[in-house]
């Protein structure tokens, strides 16, 4: 019975959650069929370990967790991982050319997209969560197992880097 | 807003993203998402169901080996002497020869 209601709670959350975790996973690996399956995971992960979220109030946070571990660990993976490895960023914007569903039509939409993606992971996470997803902070701060002044840090300097770049760009 | 050099306007772009998925993506992938979760349910239930046969057969095990063994020593003590297997006989005679209290008894 206790089983049961976990099902109906991991396909209310797959209702819930299904697009919003889309975009943040597609962001994160660029690839729509990594993507793809990177959602998958997520799901079967919240589902897996459902008992363990206790505050429903937590609900979005939590799973924004799994999906960015998930999304980090694929990337990982596939040797895509990014830290300060200016290689690692090159292969993920050439992903983002490669990709049969990017739209290259709007060079400025593009560019941003670009920009963030040479962005050394910690920093690109934050800034995807707050300036996409619009999450406070301090569910950035649990999302990233930091602190939220680290989050805000991270934020800030990800905006200045982007700005620098699309200014350079244009 | 207005743009400046030092810092870019993000208002003119917005949360616009360069990403688009296939037609019907999403109606389709939550179906699989669904089923996917299911099936997965059904699995670890079959699963438990394994371990909770395998674990009441072994309790069912423990509970009656001493039963047995009780019913057994039981049956031992009802049965006379004469009547009783070999070795069960040998153990009342080495009894009965250690005993000094009964060194006098008349059979």
């Amino acid at each position: 019975m206790k089983h049961l209601q976990e099902q109906i709670s991991t396909e209310a959350l797959i209702e819930r959650y299904q697009q919003p975790l889309y975009w943040h996973i597609r962001r994160m690996v660029v690839c729509h069929s990594d993507a793809q399956d990177v959602l998958q995971n997520t799901f079967i992960q919240v589902h897996l370990h459902l008992r363990k979220l206790k505050d429903q109030k937590a609900e979005r946070a939590w799973v924004y967790r799994i999906a960015t571990n998930e999304a980090l660990q694929w990337l990982r993976k596939k040797h895509e991982y990014l830290s300060l490895d200016t290689d690692d960023a090159q292969s993920l914007v050439h992903a983002l050319k490669a990709d049969p569903y990017t739209d290259t039509g709007d060079h400025l939409v593009f560019l941003l997209q670009e920009a963030t993606l040479t962005l050394p992971t910690m920093q690109r996470s934050v800034f995807n969560l707050r300036y996409y997803d619009e999450l406070p902070y301090e569910d950035i701060a649990y999302i990233m197992g930091s602190t939220v002044g680290a989050a805000k840090t991270n934020y800030h300097i990800a905006k200045e880097k982007i700005s620098n770049y699309l200014l350079e760009h244009l | 807003m207005k743009e400046t050099p030092s810092q870019f306007d993000f208002s003119s772009i917005g949360k616009q993203m360069p990403y688009r998925v296939p037609d019907g993506f999403f109606e389709q992938s939550k179906l699989q998402l669904k089923s996917s979760v299911q099936s997965l349910s059904a699995h670890r239930k079959t699963i438990r169901r394994r371990w909770y046969s395998i674990a009441a057969g072994v309790a069912v095990l423990l509970a009656i080996y001493p039963v047995t063994r009780l019913l057994q020593r039981h049956a031992d003590a009802e049965t006379p002497v004469y009547c009783q297997t070999d070795n069960a006989s040998d153990e009342w005679n080495d009894f009965a020869d250690a005993d000094i209290f009964m060194e006098n008894m008349d059979w």
